[in-house]
């Protein structure tokens, strides 16, 4: 009886720490998932940024198309144009099943304007003259970032630190032709499924998050 | 005339990557291939130089140091994706256990190389020299190339697929 009350007791433990590892590694699984759909669209705040070409671009001229905005800065050598070809390979997989005007446009957020704006036209055409770019005053370019939900930081030593990295959210934001955020990607944004999701998002197909 | 050529190809392909190999000497301990870097705007101060370094001996070494005659200064960085957000550190060394392989590669460890010399062109090539703390050093040389797409899920995301084997001296 003894022996029983203790078995008892170990199995039933048993039973709750495997449940809760099968717990934590759907969550870690669900965490690793490069496509995520928000819950409920997310609204943008009116904002006031320009292009690469000087021109204004604010929450109208987001509206109408479908985008992928991806938060980066021009002096990023290593990891931001290997993102812009991941999105591009996507647009390039996605123009097989959908047609040209639903493709999301690839919107680049420079997030450092004082080393950005000034080369910022060029940066983008030498990878695609398509690319958007975005830079302007710091507090418009505050208001995005927080409508996103994203974050940055410019990582000075010191006041005249030149060669500073800037931190950011990784993430690609996804925005619908109502101007709403819909969903979010992560990295290591494979093309294929990365395409796939938007295909299905795209194309109207229901999701069960 | 495919059937032809195609054997003849591969032949010169064997040859060509036999060659190295047969003239690395008994001191070499470290081996460089598949390096490249990022084809990058001639106003961008900066590029990232990638490869995959090896060391062949029954110790380990510490990558200190690289120099290349086409930037002024090149430091070791790796870039960083920790809870979402993405930075980059700089490395005062990297080691390398006996008879392991590290990759530089696209949002992992690159080389930091600052201030071009001169405006570069897809496909030119350019000297770059690894120093060891032993006071050994590794030559080879960095195409320019194109970023390229992570591939699949099982990673090898910017495999360049060029093989050039270079050994220390």
């Amino acid at each position: 009886m003894a022996k029983l009350s203790g078995t008892l007791p170990r199995a039933c433990l048993t039973i709750i720490l495997l449940a809760a590892q099968c717990l934590f590694v759907s969550q870690a699984q669900a965490a690793t998932d490069s496509y995520q759909l928000l819950k409920k669209p997310l609204a943008i705040k009116p904002f006031m940024l320009s292009n690469q070409d000087g021109e204004p671009f604010d929450l109208e001229a987001l509206k109408n198309h479908w985008s992928m905005i991806f938060i980066g800065f021009t002096t990023c050598p290593d990891v931001c144009p290997v993102t812009l070809a991941n999105l591009e390979a996507v647009r390039a997989e996605m123009s097989l099943r959908v047609s040209p005007k639903r493709i999301p446009r690839i919107i680049f957020l420079a997030v450092d304007p004082a080393r950005d704006s000034p080369v910022l036209k060029e940066y983008l055409a030498y990878f695609h003259p398509e690319y958007i770019g975005l830079s302007g005053a710091v507090v418009q370019i505050d208001s995005l970032i927080k409508s996103l939900k994203a974050f940055y930081r410019l990582d000075k030593q010191s006041p005249d630190d030149v060669d500073y990295d800037v931190l950011h959210t990784a993430f690609v934001s996804i925005i619908n032709p109502q101007g709403q955020m819909v969903a979010k990607l992560s990295p290591p944004f494979y093309p294929h499924k990365t395409a796939e999701s938007l295909n299905q998002l795209i194309r109207g197909v229901k999701f069960d998050d | 005339m495919i059937k032809k050529i195609l054997p003849m190809v591969i032949s010169l392909t064997l040859m060509l990557q036999a060659l190295p190999v047969i003239a690395q000497s008994k001191s070499a301990q470290a081996t460089v291939t598949n390096a490249w870097a990022g084809l990058a705007p001639p106003t961008m101060a900066m590029n990232a130089g990638y490869f995959s370094l090896s060391n062949h001996s029954a110790k380990a070494i510490a990558l200190v140091s690289a120099h290349s005659p086409a930037y002024a200064t090149i430091e070791i960085h790796e870039s960083q994706l920790e809870d979402g957000i993405a930075s980059m550190r700089m490395l005062q060394s990297l080691t390398i256990e006996p008879q392991q392989q590290v990759q530089f590669e696209s949002g992992g460890l690159h080389l930091m190389m600052r201030k071009p010399l001169s405006s570069m062109s897809l496909g030119d090539r350019f000297a770059v020299q690894l120093r060891f703390d032993d006071g050994a050093a590794v030559d080879f040389e960095m195409q320019v190339l194109k970023p390229i797409p992570a591939a699949s899920k099982a990673g090898s995301a910017n495999s360049h697929q060029e093989h050039h084997h270079h050994h220390a001296m």
